[in-house]
């Protein structure tokens, strides 16, 4: 049996990796993909420590954490589906993706 | 065994995950994270969390990384420019910061013990098996009696995010 640690170790490391990829990338695509990644560290974070509650209190906690990452998996897919929308629309006006060259918003 | 099968998977899930961070190419990009959220549903297995292995598969790679795909299509640049990165040095300073933050979250980890008491390991394995058995039916019981305005809620929120996607990928003539 893996103990609970090396699941949460394990998440740590994919939402280091994700969160490099959002600083490094300039390509606003490849910035969704790397916050996905983080996403889904923090989902499997949250499976491994409800199972590890689920040891104290019951199995319905085990379930009621994997409710949760439903629903997170739920909301992660209505936030690409109009992030990328938005993109779409930024690149159909700008003809790039580029996250440098979006700076209109700037002084 | 497990933990073998474990360390594989894990190792499989980081090295995707590197590749996809270090990838020129979006497609590419996409699809090492598709491999990626393949180890991680082999993962959610171990764990004893069968339906949302299933999910993650079917939605996470079959429905988000395909839209993915498909915007990674309409919104490549026609000429690629060898744009010069104006901040070239961020991205040492971008790898400190994430080991930075590796390092604070490994910190907090690798403090407990990692070694469970053989009578904590027991009642592990039983979850795992008991959650793996009867999962659908757990599920079902708890996401319309406890869950029930969570589930509601996460509906509206597709549907608000489904009229928002449509609306602003109009081509507005």
């Amino acid at each position: 049996m893996v103990p609970t640690n090396y699941y949460l170790i394990l998440g740590a490391v994919l939402f280091a990796i994700g969160a490099l990829g959002v600083v490094i990338r300039r390509n606003a695509i490849m910035i969704f993909l790397s916050i996905e990644l983080m996403l889904n560290a923090a989902n499997l974070s949250l499976v491994a420590l409800s199972r590890q509650l689920a040891v104290h209190r019951g199995v319905q906690e085990f379930i009621s954490g994997q409710i949760v990452a439903l629903i997170v998996i739920a909301v992660a897919a209505a936030e690409v589906a109009v992030g990328l929308a938005i993109i779409v629309s930024i690149f159909r006006h700008r003809a790039t993706v580029n996250v440098d060259e979006l700076n209109l918003m700037r002084w | 065994m497990g933990l073998l099968f474990f360390f594989c998977v894990a190792a499989a899930a980081i090295i995707s995950a590197i590749f996809m961070t270090w990838q020129r190419n979006a497609v590419h990009a996409v699809l090492f994270l598709v491999v990626n959220f393949l180890c991680l549903a082999m993962l959610y297995l171990s764990l004893g969390a069968v339906f949302l292995a299933a999910i993650q598969v079917i939605v996470y790679v079959g429905a988000i990384l395909v839209l993915f795909l498909y915007v990674v299509m309409f919104s490549t640049p026609a000429a690629v420019p060898a744009a010069k990165d104006p901040l070239r040095r961020q991205v040492g300073i971008a790898f400190l910061a994430a080991l930075i933050l590796l390092g604070l979250s490994l910190g907090a980890f690798i403090q407990q013990n990692t070694l469970l008491p053989s009578a904590q390991l027991r009642l592990l394995k039983e979850i795992t098996a008991e959650s793996a058995q009867y999962n659908l039916e757990e599920l079902g019981k708890l996401l319309f009696n406890k869950f029930l305005f969570p589930f509601e809620v996460v509906s509206v929120l597709l549907t608000v995010a489904l009229v928002g996607a449509i609306f602003l990928g109009k081509r507005r003539s």
